[in-house]
């Protein structure tokens, strides 16, 4: 018996998983296939080695070489024993013949393959996304990019998952200061298990409040964002790509260049962090800035409401959340009864029990629309951080202490470090 | 290194102390006080190669000027906005606020003083096309220049402008040094005029803040009035940043300084707010102190002399 | 981290000092000053936000010796805060008016409750006023206010100044007009202007010489003069030039043809003697005015201060009536309307 396959067999002896096959070749030693079934497709495996075997055998009655006989375009000479694991855990197949070990690539199809993107719909526009094999990723973004300049340094994370990073960038326009210290990063981490992008969020961004790491579904935005300048990480079994080092401008602004839309882009970002504040401000501090007549009318439906008008605030905002954290995880097939609750939790019920007064609901509702349009999560909670803090703010000090807040969030924001550059 | 802060030095030291002094020192003939001082400020900067960069001058320069910014901004608001707020409460937000912007780097405080200066300028701008539309030239007529008021108001011109760009300012980049004073002072001459033209000269020296109450008279219909807490957003930019380079400036004491000198601000800008005998005081002779700054940061350093 | 903390737990001990809740507040749209007795009686004009309620505001009583005690002494009757920066108008009973009103200027000038614009009225009998009910979403403030406006913009015989406008002629010693308020068959109206002489009322002014003072101040966009023909004049200046003895006031401007009577068609000849005619007509009407004012002895166009503003060494307080009036007027009608001949007359 092959010393090779018996060290196998022993080690990954508890897989229920893991199947040997022995072929004839007229000879005394046999040739064994080794491989996980859960990763394998059979079909390859018949194809490129058991029908070329079988013929050969019934041409002619000897095998002697058995290399030149083995189809497929990939095929390695495994030299160490320990290499053999690896091999064999990445879904390729192992022919062992007399002393020699060969691997053949024979994955099955586990993924979903490219399909829509389903978290950045475009209306004009390519509307392919990134799946979870990295090959086929890093495949889609060849296609856009036909340089020889484009370059991809893979790295194997982890002792137990060794997920596959590619980290891509293009070398006459990357940054290279940004690109040392990335690379000495993802290297001091070298051992540290990486299943989900999340992982590699934590170890690369340079804020704890503010987003600093883009992800994107799509390959086109990849594209984009390397022709810029930026490094583009994929990660095997991921649907994301991570863009390193954006900025402000990328996450308010990632889809146009139609100056209407930048400007009311940036019209909605400021009406989502001020319009609480500056209503309480108004309403408390500040009255005769308000028009006469919309004052009476404010007086008016405030008359029966108990709370003093923050605490109304908060309590809009605080539902307002629930609803939308309990909008994005709950799925969809149960039906739309848990909106229907919201709107007539929100719209009738509470106004006219007497709980809150109309235009609070108007504000809030305001300040949330306008929020929606930023698609990323992350930003989303940075500027839920400072909606609230400057709402506290305006609370207890009107408007002296919001502008000093305004001021003082300009200057913490271009202070925020990234590997190179700026953040603002 | 652009010197976009020199414009935010220029106009501290005039909303609630220099702009009514000079009004009331000259009366209708301020303009011709203003642009001399001007042209004088210009010549002056034109011939300054080096100023004196000890550490204890630019810590003691720093300090002052920070606390004359904070002292002024908590009076304005204590006195025209939030007037049941405690002192300190007032005092402590925009020392707060300019810590955090002192410990910045270089590059962000440029990017910082970009955005600033563009929202500020065009509020300043709205401003002032909003309120010249009610502006009479009628009221700059009883034209009675004296000698006397006209040079004293020269003076505290040149004095207010000055001291905090020499004290403060880069003085490696003498263009765009210059190019933004000439914008600093440049607004504040368009307001005391618009000041005078709107309000007429007597009703403008009766007030304590006629700056302030010029803004009250922005008016659009019926609609968009009482709107001063909104327009006054390029002074609250002023002092927070003039406070914050002040801060950056000091430099003795190390680490225990850090905390030492904030509070040290905090407690002397709530005695001197609270006690109006201080605020008078301060009001008639404060030029007086500035001088004495300006000739410290001018005197040049002592030289060594070797022992051979 | 530390920074975060101290800075969350300062902001929970302060509590809120100048947070004024917004029911809370009275919104007040008009004060009645009465001087009855030796002692001054403040009547502030509420605004009703209730919903269930029937007329648009009620009025709350206080009484003093002078007039911040008795605004003071409003919070006797009173369940929320009074709140002044919306206030319109401010209505002064002839009782008061004849006291004087130089004592206001200082109370509302230094206190930082009040805006400077709202406007003074004169009322003969305050306690009609007190007992007029205004609908639902009108106060007599806002009622008051608007007339005065479209008055001075549009007609033009009738004024009345704002607080502002008063401390601007107190400090140069300058007389002004404050008009009048009354209830007429069951409805607010303004009809007569009266000057005032040292804060103190002293009397009732033609209608045409409040259309002069209102030129005089340009707050009229447009004004109408009658005769046998009407006209509407539009963009109009005044210049006043003043020299030493002389002061000549100019009236330039284009005007339009609102009733022609004549039972002709307006040629160009027509034109020309019509607009001779106008213009003689304004001349002699303004020129009438200043007589009037000449007469009465009381400068009510502040020609003294015009004069003051040239010659600031030899002014006197006696300056304006040596000097001789002249009145130019130069309208030019280049408007008719929509006819092409007139209809009228016969």
């Amino acid at each position: 018996m092959n010393t090779k396959i018996e060290f196998l067999k022993l080690s990954l002896k508890d897989n229920p998983d893991f199947i040997t096959r022995e072929l004839e070749t007229g000879t005394k030693s046999k040739i064994y296939l080794a491989f996980f079934e859960s990763l394998v497709n059979s079909e390859t495996i018949d194809k490129y080695v058991v029908k070329n075997v079988t013929s050969h055998l019934n041409i002619h009655n000897k095998i002697k070489d058995l290399k030149p006989l083995i189809g497929g375009p990939k095929l390695t000479t495994i030299k160490k024993d320990e290499e053999m694991f690896y091999y064999i855990e990445n879904g390729f197949t192992l022919i062992i013949y007399k002393k020699e070990c060969y691997a053949i690539e024979t994955k099955a199809e586990l993924d979903r393959g490219i399909t829509m993107s389903q978290t950045e719909p475009n209306m004009y526009g390519p509307k392919d996304s990134f799946c979870e094999n990295y090959q086929k990723n890093i495949g889609v973004i060849k296609r856009r990019i036909k340089n020889k300049n484009l370059r991809i340094e893979a790295v194997d994370r982890g002792i137990y998952t060794k997920t596959k990073l590619g980290v891509i960038y293009i070398e006459d326009k990357v940054n290279k200061d940004a690109l040392k210290k990335v690379k000495k990063i993802l290297n001091k981490f070298k051992d540290y298990e990486v299943t989900d992008s999340h992982d590699l969020v934590q170890e690369l961004r340079t804020n704890k409040i503010f987003p600093t790491i883009l992800k994107t579904e799509k390959p086109s935005m990849a594209a984009k964002f390397l022709l810029k300048g930026y490094i583009v990480i994929s990660i095997d079994n991921t649907p994301f790509a991570l863009v390193i080092d954006a900025k402000m401008e990328d996450f308010v602004n990632p889809f146009t260049t139609d100056d209407f839309v930048k400007i009311l882009r940036f019209v909605c970002l400021v009406l989502n962090i001020l319009t609480p504040a500056l209503y309480i401000a108004l309403i408390n501090f500040n009255q005769e800035a308000i028009p006469s007549s919309l004052l009476i009318n404010f007086s008016t439906q405030r008359h029966n409401v108990p709370f003093p008008a923050i605490v109304e605030a908060f309590l809009m905002m605080i539902i307002c959340e629930l609803l939308r954290e309990s909008d994005i995880r709950f799925p969809s097939n149960y039906g739309s009864s848990t909106s229907i609750l919201g709107a007539l939790i929100l719209g009738e019920a509470a106004v006219s029990a007497g709980f809150v007064s109309p235009i609070m609901i108007i504000i809030v509702a305001i300040s949330f629309v306008s929020g929606l349009i930023f698609t990323d999560i992350r930003f989303s909670n940075a500027l839920r951080v400072m909606r609230y803090s400057f709402l506290l703010i305006s609370a207890f000090l009107g408007l002296y202490g919001l502008s000093i807040a305004l001021i003082t969030t300009i200057s913490i924001i271009s202070n925020i470090k990234l590997h190179e550059g700026n953040y603002l | 290194m652009e010197n976009r802060q020199v414009f935010f030095f220029t106009r501290t030291l005039f909303w609630g102390f220099g702009l009514s002094l000079i009004l009331n020192l000259s009366g209708t003939s301020f303009w011709i006080s203003e642009i001399i001082g001007t042209i004088l400020g210009l010549i002056i900067l034109l011939f300054v190669k080096k100023t004196n960069s000890s550490k204890i001058v630019r810590s003691i320069s720093g300090f002052t000027i920070a606390l004359f910014s904070i002292v002024i901004l908590v009076n304005m608001g204590g006195t025209l906005y939030l007037r049941n707020t405690p002192n300190w409460l007032l005092a402590l937000i925009p020392i707060i606020g300019g810590l955090i912007i002192s410990t910045s780097r270089k590059e962000s405080l440029k990017r910082t003083l970009l955005i600033l200066f563009t929202f500020a300028f065009i509020i300043y701008l709205a401003g002032s096309a909003i309120l010249s539309v009610n502006a009479k030239t009628d009221n700059l007529l009883p034209f009675t220049p004296e000698l006397e008021g006209i040079i004293k108001a020269t003076v505290v011109f040149i004095v207010t402008s000055l001291t905090p760009v020499l004290a403060l300012g880069d003085m490696e980049d003498k263009k765009t040094l210059i190019q933004y004073y000439l914008i600093g002072t440049c607004t504040i001459i368009l307001t005391t005029l618009l000041a005078v033209l709107v309000m007429g000269c007597k009703e403008a020296v009766l007030y304590r803040y006629p700056e302030y109450i010029l803004l009250k008279r922005i008016k659009i219909y019926d609609f968009f009035t009482n709107v001063d807490n909104l327009f006054v957003i390029p002074m609250v930019i002023d002092f927070i940043i003039t406070a914050a380079y002040g801060f950056r400036n000091i430099e003795i004491f190390g680490k225990p300084g850090k905390v030492l000198f904030p509070l040290l601000m905090l407690i002397i800008s709530v005695i001197a707010t609270s006690s109006s005998t201080i605020m008078t005081f301060l009001y008639w002779n404060f030029p007086y102190i500035l001088i004495f700054l300006l000739l410290l940061t001018l005197f040049p350093k002592k030289k060594k002399y070797k022992n051979s | 981290m530390k920074k975060i903390i101290l800075i969350i737990i300062i902001f929970f001990l302060t509590g809120c000092y100048d947070y004024n809740e917004l029911n809370d507040l009275e919104i007040v749209s008009s004060m009645i000053v009465d001087y009855k007795d030796d002692e001054y009686e403040v009547n502030l004009e509420v605004i009703n936000t209730n919903e269930n309620g029937e007329n648009g505001s009620f009025f709350l009583k206080g009484t003093g010796k002078n007039i911040e005690s008795a605004i003071n002494n409003v919070y006797f009757e009173s369940a929320q805060t009074p709140f002044f920066s919306q206030m319109k108008a401010l209505i002064i009973s002839d009782s008061a008016a004849e006291k004087g009103i130089e004592d206001f200027y200082d109370y509302f000038l230094r206190s930082a409750d009040y805006r400077k614009d709202f406007y003074f009225f004169v009322c003969e009998k305050v306690d009609d006023l007190l007992e007029y009910k205004t609908e639902k979403g009108t106060s007599i403030g806002d009622l008051a206010k608007n007339n005065a406006e479209r008055n001075h913009e549009k007609n033009g015989r009738y004024k009345t100044n704002n607080f502002r406008e008063i401390v601007f002629h107190y400090l140069r010693n300058n007389n002004y007009l404050i008009g009048n308020i009354g209830l007429d068959k069951d409805e607010l109206s303004l009809d007569d202007s009266y000057l005032f002489v040292d804060g103190k009322k002293d009397m009732k002014v033609e209608r045409d010489a409040a259309l002069l003072s209102n030129l005089l101040d340009k707050s009229n966009t447009s004004f109408q003069i009658f005769l046998d023909n009407s006209f509407e004049i539009h963009e109009y200046k005044i210049k006043t030039d003043i020299k030493e003895d002389k002061i000549t006031l100019t009236l330039t401007g284009s005007g339009r043809i609102s009733n022609s009577s004549d039972n002709n068609s307006l040629d160009e000849k027509d034109l020309e003697k019509i607009n001779k005619a106008l213009n003689e007509k304004i001349e002699k009407l303004f020129k009438d005015v200043i007589d009037y004012s000449l007469s009465m002895d009381k400068d009510m166009f502040h020609f003294n201060y015009y004069y003051y503003q040239h010659y600031p060494k030899k002014v006197e307080n006696d300056s304006w009536k040596n000097v001789e009036y002249e009145v130019k007027s130069d309208v030019k009608i280049n408007e008719k309307g929509l006819l092409l001949r007139s209809l009228g007359g016969n």
